[in-house]
């Protein structure tokens, strides 16, 4: 996997008025992997991949695709949907399809092989209008799909979606994403960009507050752990210790605590059992992603106050 | 640039609207002529053939033929007009253009294939406005000499002009406002309120080139109105070289503020 650098943005700034939009946006994206944008509705998510997409004009700042380049012709290598699916509603799929097969200037060949990407050639000949909302959102990746791309920048692609369209749309995302293609999926749901990306960013009020890796919030610096004893010594044992931070003690006894790095669950096990102690309770947990966001968002907050 | 009319063109070509608007206007234009032909008739047969005159196609008379007709289709560009609107605030409405930015369309490549489109139509109405005319003309004028025939032809570009002008006049209404309902409504009622201040300089303070200065006017006045000839015997018989200045004027203003609304607004 080369290293590339996809897309850069620098101090990438949209005030609307007073409303900052986008603060000092300073993002990095390599090439081949799958970035997610996380942040709540409103965080500036869809209005920072507006600019560099060429359709919100920038306060301030710049950005560069693939290390440099600026100009439209850099958007006809890029597969793009912000928001949601946009097509003439009257117009057949094909019809739709034939309008950016043009504008990317590419093969007309290239619309039924996209359609048959995203399960739709059956219906190439309905009017957009007819569809449903998955099958929409399918022809949205199709048509971003349509010039090969080495990008694909999906913008809440399951916001709306019933479970089974949820996983419809997954399983293209990842299908793609083997291709070796890089894709940047911005959405406000955790547990997606748990599930398909494998590096993150989280924009809250406008501003990155993190970005990273998503397997880095699995074996973070700090492990959790749950543990009890039968005789209810278990919070002077871990007051003695050190390494343990405990954070608090939760029903019958059991105590939540954090280990600082290098500490594992299987050590405290072993150095209770030096002592004597017998756990009749031990969970050692990883921390989700959920947890790390709302962490990140807590020690935004404290940095603000 | 025959890429970016062949992109305007797969938007057009299934496009319901398009169709309805421009079938209703070229069965108008065509409706003119051959109106005007049965009218003639009627009004020689039930009132003029006991006094012996056998036909009155004065209307169809070349040179006049030219500044006849196009004075009269001037009235029905609101149609195309319209069309404009909704083609150019419907990608607004719709979010294409904003699409078709992100798919790789600059937006100087956007606003050059509306110009395109504008263009293209324009000179299209343009010719068969040309065609109707040479058809009707050869058919019933009194004089058919070469000279004569293409002696007032200065009206067909000058109609040209027109349509250029309330169609880039229409794409400012669709760029400002970017609804096609509103739009409509828009254009049609400028149209009607241009008429007040019209009247108020033109017979009020009588300051006709005030009047003729205003937007919807500057093209009118290209092609004069020829009819008050036929009573008074005096009427412009040739496009006026300031009109054509004004109605140049203003063409370069509306493309300046289009090209600025595309250029600067987001998308």
């Amino acid at each position: 996997m080369s290293s590339s650098i996809v897309l850069e943005t620098t101090n990438l700034t949209k005030h609307y008025g007073k409303i900052k939009a986008v603060s000092d946006m300073n993002l990095s994206i390599k090439e081949g992997s799958v970035f997610g944008i996380l942040g709540p509705n409103g965080s500036g998510k869809s209005t920072t991949l507006g600019m560099a997409l060429g359709v919100t004009k920038p306060t301030s700042g710049s950005f560069k695709w693939f290390g440099g380049e600026t100009n439209h012709h850099v958007r006809k290598q890029i597969g793009a949907i912000l928001e949601r699916p946009i097509f003439y509603p009257a117009f057949t799929a094909e019809e739709n399809l034939r309008i950016t097969a043009q504008i990317k200037q590419v093969d007309r060949s290239r619309i039924d092989d996209v359609l048959k990407l995203v399960g739709l050639y059956d219906r190439r000949s309905s009017k957009f209008k007819t569809y449903s909302l998955g099958m929409k959102q399918r022809l949205a990746i199709g048509s971003a799909m349509i010039s090969d791309p080495k990008v694909l920048i999906l913008d809440e692609p399951t916001n709306g979606l019933d479970p089974q369209g949820i996983a419809e749309i997954r399983g293209i995302i990842l299908d793609i994403a083997k291709k070796g293609k890089t894709i940047v999926l911005a959405s406000h749901l955790l547990d997606e960009v748990q599930k398909v990306c494998n590096e993150f960013c989280v924009l809250r009020n406008g501003k990155l507050i993190f970005q990273g890796a998503v397997s880095e919030t699995g074996n973070s610096a700090q492990q959790e752990v749950e543990f009890g004893t039968a005789n209810g010594k278990g919070l002077d044992f871990a007051k003695e210790l050190d390494f343990v931070e405990v954070i608090e003690v939760l029903h019958s006894g059991v105590i939540r605590a954090h280990l600082d790095s290098g500490f594992s669950a299987e050590k405290l096990n072993e150095i209770a059992h030096s002592k004597g102690l017998v756990f009749n309770h031990l969970v050692a947990r990883s921390q989700t992603l959920e947890e790390k966001f709302l962490e990140i968002l807590k020690n935004d907050e404290t940095l603000k106050s | 640039m025959m890429r970016l009319l062949r992109i305007e063109l797969l938007k057009l070509a299934p496009a319901k609207y398009f169709w309805i608007l421009m079938m209703m206007f070229l069965v108008i234009m065509m409706a003119i002529p051959v109106t005007t032909v049965f009218l003639s008739d009627w009004i020689v047969d039930s009132f003029l053939s006991e006094v012996g005159v056998e036909q009155i196609n004065v209307l169809f008379d070349f040179s006049d033929i030219w500044q006849n007709f196009t004075f009269v289709f001037q009235y029905f560009t609101v149609l195309l007009s319209s069309l404009v609107v909704i083609n150019v605030a419907q990608e607004f409405s719709l979010s294409t253009a904003r699409q078709q930015v992100i798919d790789g369309l600059s937006r100087r490549e956007f606003f050059q294939g509306k110009l395109l489109f504008i263009g293209t139509m324009a000179l299209g109405v343009t010719l068969v406005a040309a065609v109707l005319c040479l058809v009707f003309g050869y058919m019933y004028s009194s004089v058919t000499e070469m000279d004569t025939v293409l002696s007032h032809i200065q009206f067909i570009p000058a109609y040209f002009l027109h349509l250029v002008h309330d169609f880039l006049f229409a794409m400012f209404i669709a760029l400002l406002i970017r609804r096609t309902g509103i739009g409509v409504v828009v254009l049609i009622f400028y149209g009607w309120m241009e008429a007040i201040p019209e009247a108020i300089f033109r017979y009020g303070l009588k300051w006709e080139w005030v009047a003729n200065l205003l937007p919807n006017g500057a093209t009118k006045i290209l092609i004069g109105n020829p009819f008050p000839k036929f009573i008074l015997q005096q009427t412009d018989v040739s496009v006026q070289p300031i009109d054509l200045l004004i109605s140049l004027g203003y063409i370069g203003f509306w493309l300046f503020m289009n090209r600025w609304l595309i250029m600067k607004k987001d998308f």
